[in-house]
C-alpha cells in the first residue's frame, strides 16, 4: 500500500571474473548486447517510472532486458548503481530488504522444503514480533483467500505445481507488505494451469489492496494482468503505458513486435509525399496515410524514403483483386475461431489471420499449399516506422 | 555518492568479520594441529632436538645420517615396503572380484553386501586384538584348524604375514563399497551392448567393466598405498613395544617406538619425513602412471 | 522363455550362495569374537570354534568391572559425541563463508584447509604430543578430541551441499526478514539435515574407534584411556585372558556395528554421493 518511485536508476555490472557475480549478473539470462561501458555491464539503464498507490506495473521485455535486475533492486537483493529508490516516498537505497516492506514471490517459489505450509506462511511473521495469535490469525485468513486451508500441515514437497504455487503467494501476502514483487511467477506451471492461476491473481488482487509491481516475459500476461506495462529491451525502457496505449501506439517496431500474438509482420516501403499527403507505397501498392498520423508525422518533420510499415496479421484480409499483393501460402494453422496462413511474400513470411468460417458458419479451408493469394489491409492500421531507429514515425 | 560507498565500505567490513569468524575455528586448528606439527617435523629432523622436544641447535643431515645408520632403519624399511607391496595387489583382486559378484541385484543381494562391508565398522585396535587372538600359537584357532604348529610371532616372516592378513581384511569393507558403486555406475546401455554383441563374459570384465572403473580402482590403490606405508598400530598393539619387537617394525611403528619410548624427536622426525616422503613419491609416480593407464569417462 | 528364466534363477542363486559363503568367511573373525566372549577360561584352553553355551557372561561382567571398561566406554562416548559435535561444527562454520562469501584469499583458504588431507596424521603425532603436553592437555577428555576437531573432507562435502541450495531459498529468508546466520539456522541446516546426519554418524564411528592418538595422550593416566585403548591392555604376554578381550571387544563393536547398519540404509535412501568420501 504504497506508492514506488524509480529516479534513473542504473545497474552496471563491474567486469570482475568472479563467478558468482556473474551468476547473478545472469539472472536474466546472458545477453551480448547489453551495453558495456569501462565500469562495467549495464544491465539497466535510465529507469524512471512513478508506481502510484495499489497499482499493477508489469515488466515485460524478453530474457536480459534488465526486468528482474530491476525488480531485484527494488526487492534490495541487488544493489543500485545509480539512481533513487522510493518506496512510500521514502529513500530506500540502502535499506536491506528486510527494512522495505515488500514481499516477494520467486520464480521457482522458493519454499522452504522442511517446512510445513503453515510455517512458510509464518516465517515471516515471526521475526516481525507477531504474537502467536496474530500470526495464526494472519496465515489462517491468507489461507482462505488462497484456498489452501487444507494443506496447512502439509510439506511443499507433496504439493502440486499450482498448490506450491499459491503458497509461494500466500507467503508474501500474510505480511501485507507495501509493494508486492512478483518474479515470473507462472511460468513454471503448464499452459492450462497458466491460464488459470492469472485468472485467479487478477481476482485476488482486487482481495488485497496492494502495489504490484510484475516481472514477465510473456506478453500475454503484461497485458491481462497490467494497470501499465514497462516494455524493455537491452536495458533500456522502451514503453511505458496502459496496455491499450502499448498496443495501439507503441513506441517502435520493437514494442510492436513484442506485444500482440502472432508477431506484427514488417515490409519494407517507401514513405511518398504529394501536397502535404503522405502514402505508403508497398512494392507499386500505394495506400495513403490516415489524416491524424498524418497531420502528427507533418508536425515531425518526417522526410519522404525508405521505411518500416507495421502490419497485425489480423488486419491483413484476403482479397480477390489482383491489383493487390500477392503472396504464396504456406503452412496453414488452424487454430479454432481463426486460421493462421502463413504466407511467403518477396521471400519474407508473414502470417495472416482470418476467420475459420465464413458468415454462414461454413469452415472456409480452401487454402491450397503453394497457390497464390492475394491480401490487403485498411490504411487505418498501418504502423510506420523510422527504417534506422524503429521509432514510430506518427506519434 | 558519499554516502552509498560507504554503506559499501561498511557492508564490505561486515562481510569481512563474518568470514572471519566463521574460518577462525577450522584455521586456527589446522594450523596448529595440522601445518605448524607438519612443518616442525620437518624443522626437527635437521635439528638438534632433546627429550623435552627443544631444539638446541641446528643439525644439517645428522639425523638423517645417524636413523640411516641403525641397524635396524634397514629392516623396518622393508617391512614397509613389503606390507604396501603385498597388501595393494592383493586387496584390489579381492575388492574387484567381490564387487563383479556383487554387482548384479539379487534377492539376497543386502546380506551378502552387508557382510562384504562389515569390517568397515571395526575398530583397528579391535580387529588387532581379534586376530592376535586367533593368531595365538597356543590357544588360537588358525593354528587348531589348519592342524599348524606356527609360534605366529616368532618369525618375522609369519609375523609379517600376520599384520599383513590384518591389514587386508581391514580394507576389504571401504574399497569393496567404492568399487561396487563404481561398478553399478557403469550405463547399463554398455553392458547391454556387449551382450548383444556376443562378447564372453570374462572379456566383458577385462576389456569393458575393469577400464571403464579404472578411476576408482586407481583411488583405492592410492589410498590403499598411503594407508600401507602408514602402518604401525598393529606391531604396535600385537607386538608390543618393547626392544625385541623391532622385528616387524614399519618405519611408522619405529617412530612411535623412537618419539614415544626413548623420546628421540630427532629420530622420530627424521622417520616421519622419511615415510612421508616415501608416500608422496609412490603417490606421484603412480599419478604419472594413471595419465597413461586410466580411462576417465 | 521359461527356460532361460531358470537358467537365471539357478545362476542368481548359485551366485548368492557363493558370495554369501565368501561373506561368511570374511566376518569369520567377527563370528569368532562374539563366540569366544562366551567361553568359559577353561573352554578357552581348547581352541574350538563354538563355545559349551551362550550364557556364560563372566567374561563380559570382568571386562566391565575388573578392565575398568565400564569407564572406558564413558569416556569414549564423551570424546566421540563432544568432539564429532566440535568438528561438524566447525566445518559447518566454513563452509558456510565458502559457499556464500565472497571474500580476499577465498581460493587461499579454502585450499588451505583441503591441503590438511593430503598430510597422513601419523606424522604428526610426535609434535602434536609435545604441543598437547605443553597445553597441559594430557590426560583429558579435551587433549584427546582436539586433533580431530578439522575435517577438510565433511567440510568440503558441506560446502558442496550448501551450494546446491537455490541462492532463492536465501534471498525469500531475506525479504522475509532472516539476516546470515539466521538463515543458517532456521533455514540451510534443516535442509542439509541428511547429509549432516550422514557426516555425524560417519565422524562418530571414526572418533570412537580412534586408537594411536588416545593411547598416546592416555598413556599416564589410566583412567582417562578410550574403550578402543583400554580392549588393548586387557591382556599381556604372561596373561593372555583371550576369553576377556574378545568380550571388551564384543562391547567396543555394539556402537559401531548399530551405527553403521543405519548409515548403510541411510546410504541406500540418500544416495551414496555425501556419504561415502571421507
Amino acid at each position: 500500500m504504497a506508492s514506488v518511485s524509480l529516479k534513473n536508476i542504473k545497474k552496471i555490472y563491474p567486469p570482475v571474473a568472479g563467478e558468482r557475480k556473474k551468476h547473478q549478473a545472469s539472472s536474466d539470462g546472458h545477453n551480448a548486447n547489453l551495453e558495456k561501458t569501462e565500469r562495467g555491464v549495464v544491465a539497466v539503464q535510465d529507469f524512471s517510472i512513478e508506481i502510484r498507490d495499489k497499482e499493477f506495473v508489469v515488466l515485460v521485455g524478453p530474457s536480459g532486458c534488465g526486468k528482474s535486475t530491476t525488480l531485484r533492486m527494488i526487492a534490495g537483493l541487488e544493489e543500485i548503481t545509480e539512481g533513487q529508490l522510493y518506496i512510500d516516498g521514502k529513500l530506500v537505497n540502502e535499506l536491506d530488504p528486510k527494512d522495505r516492506d515488500i514481499a516477494m514471490v520467486f520464480q521457482n517459489y522458493a519454499l522452504y522444503p522442511h517446512m510445513t505450509v503453515y510455517d512458510n506462511m509464518a516465517f515471516a511473521l515471526k521475526k516481525r514480533t507477531s504474537s502467536k495469535e496474530e500470526i495464526d490469525k494472519k496465515v489462517k485468513e491468507a489461507a482462505v483467500i488462497l484456498g489452501i486451508t487444507d494443506y496447512l500441515d502439509r510439506k511443499p514437497k507433496s504439493l502440486s505445481g499450482g498448490q506450491r504455487q499459491r503458497v509461494a503467494i500466500g507467503r508474501a501476502i500474510v505480511r501485507n507488505p507495501k509493494c508486492m514483487l512478483m518474479d515470473e511467477p507462472l511460468s513454471n506451471l503448464d499452459a492450462k494451469l497458466r491460464n488459470q492461476m492469472r485468472a485467479e491473481l487478477i481476482r485476488l488482487r482486487k482481495k488485497i489492496d496492494t502495489t504490484f509491481i510484475y516481472v514477465t516475459h510473456d506478453q500475454t500476461e503484461a497485458m491481462t494482468l497490467g494497470d501499465r506495462i514497462v516494455v524493455m529491451k537491452d536495458g533500456f525502457v522502451q514503453q511505458i503505458g496502459t496496455p491499450k496505449e502499448v498496443f495501439d501506439k507503441p513506441s517502435n517496431q520493437f514494442v510492436a513486435g513484442f506485444i500482440g500474438t502472432p508477431q506484427m509482420n514488417f515490409f519494407q516501403a517507401d514513405l511518398k509525399e504529394e501536397h502535404g499527403q503522405f502514402s505508403v507505397d508497398l512494392d507499386g501498392f500505394t495506400i495513403p496515410v490516415v489524416h491524424e498520423d498524418n497531420s502528427r508525422m507533418k508536425a515531425n518533420n518526417i522526410a519522404s524514403g525508405p521505411i518500416i510499415l507495421g502490419l497485425r496479421p489480423d488486419s491483413l484480409f484476403l482479397v480477390e483483386s489482383k491489383d493487390c499483393p500477392v503472396a504464396n501460402v504456406g503452412v496453414v494453422e488452424m487454430m479454432g475461431t481463426n486460421v493462421h496462413l502463413h504466407l511467403e511474400y518477396n521471400g519474407k513470411d508473414l502470417i495472416l489471420v482470418t476467420q475459420a468460417k465464413d458468415e454462414h458458419q461454413h469452415l472456409k479451408m480452401d487454402y491450397e499449399s503453394d497457390s497464390e493469394i492475394h491480401f490487403s489491409f485498411l490504411p487505418q492500421s498501418m504502423y510506420l516506422f523510422d527504417i534506422e531507429t524503429g521509432k514510430n514515425l506518427a506519434i | 555518492m558519499k554516502t552509498r560507498t560507504t554503506l559499501k565500505q561498511r557492508q564490505r567490513a561486515k562481510t569481512r568479520k563474518k568470514v572471519f569468524l566463521l574460518l577462525l575455528p577450522i584455521m586456527l586448528f589446522a594450523i596448529l594441529f595440522i601445518y605448524y606439527p607438519f612443518i616442525r617435523t620437518i624443522i626437527n629432523s635437521f635439528s638438534l632436538v632433546n627429550a623435552k622436544g627443544i631444539i638446541k641447535g641446528f643439525a644439517g643431515f645428522d639425523n638423517y645420517a645417524y636413523t640411516y645408520g641403525r641397524k635396524d632403519f634397514l629392516p623396518a624399511l622393508r617391512h614397509t615396503l613389503t606390507i604396501a607391496a603385498i597388501n595393494v595387489p592383493i586387496t584390489l583382486f579381492i575388492t574387484i572380484s567381490l564387487a563383479l559378484l556383487a554387482n548384479k541385484k539379487r534377492k539376497l543381494s543386502p546380506v551378502y553386501e552387508t557382510l562384504f562391508t562389515l569390517p568397515m565398522s571395526v575398530s583397528m585396535s579391535a580387529a588387532c586384538m581379534i586376530f592376535k587372538s586367533m593368531f595365538s600359537p597356543s590357544v588360537g584357532f588358525i593354528n587348531y584348524f589348519f592342524g599348524l604348529k606356527l609360534g605366529w610371532y616368532e618369525s618375522q616372516e609369519t609375523a609379517l604375514a600376520a599384520v599383513l592378513i590384518l591389514t587386508i581384511w581391514m580394507g576389504i569393507g571401504f574399497d569393496f563399497l567404492l568399487m561396487l558403486s563404481a561398478l553399478r555406475a557403469i550405463p547399463d546401455q554398455i553392458i547391454e551392448a556387449t551382450r548383444v554383441d556376443g562378447i564372453s563374459p570374462a572379456r566383458r570384465i577385462f576389456k569393458v567393466q575393469i577400464p571403464l572403473i579404472s578411476p576408482t580402482i586407481f583411488y583405492v590403490l592410492c589410498t590403499n598405498l598411503v594407508l600401507a606405508m602408514m602402518t604401525s598400530a598393529p606391531m604396535i598393539i600385537i607386538m608390543g613395544v618393547s626392544s625385541a619387537a623391532s622385528a616387524t617394525n614399519t618405519l611408522m611403528s619405529m617412530m612411535y617406538q623412537s618419539g614415544f619410548s626413548s623420546s628421540d624427536y630427532g629420530l622420530a622426525a627424521v622417520l616421519s619425513i622419511s615415510a612421508f616422503t616415501l608416500t608422496l613419491g609412490f603417490t606421484i609416480l603412480s599419478f604419472v602412471f594413471e595419465r597413461r593407464k586410466v580411462h576417465y569417462q | 522363455m521359461m527356460k532361460r528364466k531358470t537358467r537365471n534363477l539357478i545362476q542368481d542363486s548359485v551366485v548368492s550362495t557363493v558370495a554369501i559363503a565368501l561373506g561368511l568367511i570374511i566376518i569369520f573373525p567377527l563370528i569368532y569374537c562374539l563366540c569366544g566372549a562366551f567361553k568359559t577360561p577353561h573352554e578357552f584352553l581348547t581352541p574350538k570354534l563354538l563355545p559349551g553355551s551362550f550364557t556364560y557372561v563372566g567374561n563380559f561382567k570382568e571386562a566391565l568391572e575388573k578392565g575398568n571398561l565400564l569407564r572406558y566406554t564413558v569416556n569414549s562416548f564423551i570424546i566421540a559425541l563432544a568432539g564429532t559435535s566440535i568438528r561438524l561444527v566447525f566445518s559447518i562454520l566454513a563452509a558456510f563463508a565458502f559457499a556464500y562469501y565472497d571474500f580476499k584469499f577465498k581460493n587461499l583458504c579454502f585450499f588451505l584447509i583441503l591441503g590438511t588431507m593430503m598430510i597422513p596424521a601419523d606424522v604428526l603425532l610426535a609434535t602434536n604430543y609435545l604441543t598437547v603436553s605443553r597445553l597441559h592437555l594430557l590426560n583429558s577428555y579435551l587433549g584427546v578430541m582436539v586433533v580431530s576437531f578439522v575435517s577438510a573432507s565433511q567440510m568440503f562435502m558441506l560446502r558442496q551441499r550448501f551450494k546446491s541450495v537455490p541462492k532463492d531459498m536465501r534471498e525469500a529468508a531475506q525479504i522475509d526478514g532472516y539476516g546470515d546466520i539466521s538463515y543458517m539456522i532456521n533455514v540451510l541446516i534443516p535442509i542439509c539435515k541428511p547429509v549432516i546426519t550422514t557426516l555425524f554418524v560417519h565422524s562418530f564411528i571414526a572418533l570412537w574407534n580412534a586408537y594411536l592418538w588416545p593411547l598416546i595422550v592416555t598413556a599416564s593416566s589410566p583412567n582417562m584411556r578410550t574403550i578402543m585403548v583400554g580392549i588393548t591392555k586387557l591382556n599381556s604376554w604372561e596373561d593372555e585372558n583371550y576369553q576377556l578381550v574378545l568380550a571388551g571387544v564384543c562391547i567396543s563393536l555394539i556402537p559401531s556395528l548399530i551405527l553403521f547398519v543405519i548409515m548403510r540404509r541411510n546410504m541406500k535412501k540418500g544416495g551414496m554421493d555425501g556419504a561415502l568420501v571421507g
